[in-house]
């Protein structure tokens, strides 16, 4: 079934809109929630609250990309539950050597122009995404978005773990010379 | 919240496609022969490299019949460098000996270069002239260790048997030891792309050898009495005083 008529079934309140995205983008959603919180109940419990919130969003709401949709609710609850658990101290390591390693992206804030809006921060990471080619994309996104482990990411791209490192270094460093030089303040 | 969490949030509201295209990229996958075929070649370099060396390293230490010294007086093999200092109570060393041999039979004129092959048409025959030659010469008394002495304007320095130091010995010298009437004479030989050395002589009997020390050893470099070692530098080389040198000959 297509993204056009699931929506179809959301827009009619037909219950069976959330088995049939189970059926469809299940898996897809679960692999993510699993690679960001490590932990298969934790996992089941985020992709439930997402069918829920997407069933409360649509409609209203009608995603051009019903996956991504989806993808980017369990991706916030899991960095949610996450943040929870960081301060109680209690797993999420890779979560942890994400959030270290993009720290190196943040600019210093003593620009006294510098802002903090949402959508200015959206606008130049996707105009920073645009000049990446793409296997460096690609690691990035995979790094940041998807929280892919670095020896997932060095499988994906076929190169060592090291190489995959550097590189993600190379771009967290233009990362944060373009947010410098838009004067963003995170 | 930290910053990093802040931009790790905002890292959720990047455009889809970009999305898409890190779910779809497939990087070009490496050839998966080429590793293999890297190491093949390693190996075979390897081989092709060791292999020659080998046998060239066996071929000096077992003499063929080809070799002139060798199919004469087959060579013993193990003899060490305490052996063949322990023999000798004099030693004169450095290429003076073969340059003052083969400018003696060339040309006549008088020493001059540190250069023992300059005048003669190979190096094979010039220490196979030499070699013999002094061999010959010092066991029928005809030339005699102090007859060398005088040469202290050698690039190769060396002691002599009453411990004048005349300098540093390098690589393609001769080197004579005496001892009462046995004479000991080694030749070291560069061969064009590797250093070995053969130790061609002991009263007629000839030995061979590839070692450094052969070389600088005999001379003087006693650092290492008990056995041959690996090469060692001219640059690690520390003369003995000329009383350490004879009390280690004595011993």
């Amino acid at each position: 079934m297509d993204d056009h008529a699931i929506l179809e079934l959301y827009n009619t309140r037909a219950e069976s809109a959330i088995a049939v995205t189970a059926a469809q983008y299940g898996p897809y959603c679960h692999s993510i929630a699993r690679q960001i919180l490590q932990n298969d109940q934790d996992s089941e419990e985020i992709v439930s609250e997402t069918y829920w919130r997407a069933w409360n969003a649509i409609p209203p709401a009608c995603p051009p990309c019903l996956r991504l949709y989806l993808g980017k609710i369990v991706r916030h609850l899991a960095i949610h539950l996450l943040e929870k658990r960081h301060a109680e101290k209690r797993g999420g390591e890779q979560y942890r050597l994400v959030l270290d390693e993009l720290a190196e992206c943040i600019p210093s804030s003593e620009s006294p122009d510098a802002v903090t809006d949402a959508i200015l921060i959206r606008d130049t990471l996707n105009a920073f995404l645009d000049t990446l080619a793409l296997a460096e994309k690609t690691a990035f996104i995979r790094r940041y978005w998807y929280m892919d482990s670095i020896s997932d990411i060095a499988k994906r791209l076929h190169k060592t773990n090291n190489a995959v490192c550097v590189l993600l270094h190379r771009t967290r460093n233009k990362l944060r010379l373009t947010l410098e030089k838009e004067g963003i303040v995170l | 919240m930290k910053s990093s969490q802040r931009l790790l949030l905002a890292m959720g509201e990047i455009a889809a496609h970009h999305i898409e295209d890190a779910d779809t990229y497939v990087a070009p996958h490496r050839n998966r022969w080429i590793k293999p075929l890297v190491a093949a070649a390693c190996v075979g370099i390897t081989l092709i490299t060791a292999i020659p060396l080998v046998a060239h390293h066996r071929a000096i230490l077992s003499p063929t019949e080809n070799d002139f010294l060798s199919a004469q007086h087959p060579a013993p093999q193990n003899i060490t460098l305490t052996e063949l200092i322990a023999r000798s109570d004099a030693i004169l060393c450095g290429d003076i000996i073969a340059e003052h041999r083969v400018q003696s039979r060339t040309s006549k004129t008088p020493f001059t270069t540190a250069d023992p092959l300059m005048n003669v048409p190979d190096m094979d025959t010039a220490y196979e002239h030499t070699v013999t030659l002094l061999v010959e010469d010092v066991l029928k008394g005809d030339v005699a260790v102090g007859d060398y002495l005088d040469i202290s304007n050698a690039a190769h320095d060396t002691y002599d048997k009453d411990g004048r130091f005349l300098g540093v010995v390098f690589l393609g010298d001769a080197a004579l030891m005496k001892n009462g009437d046995r004479v000991l004479v080694f030749l070291t030989k560069p061969f064009p792309d590797t250093y070995e050395y053969r130790l061609v002589g002991e009263s007629g009997k000839w030995f061979l050898g590839d070692d450094h020390q052969y070389h600088c050893g005999v001379c003087f470099d006693t650092r290492f009495p008990h056995s041959f070692t690996p090469r060692i530098g001219l640059e690690e080389y520390t003369p003995l005083s000329i009383d350490e040198l004879r009390t280690f000959i004595q011993e």
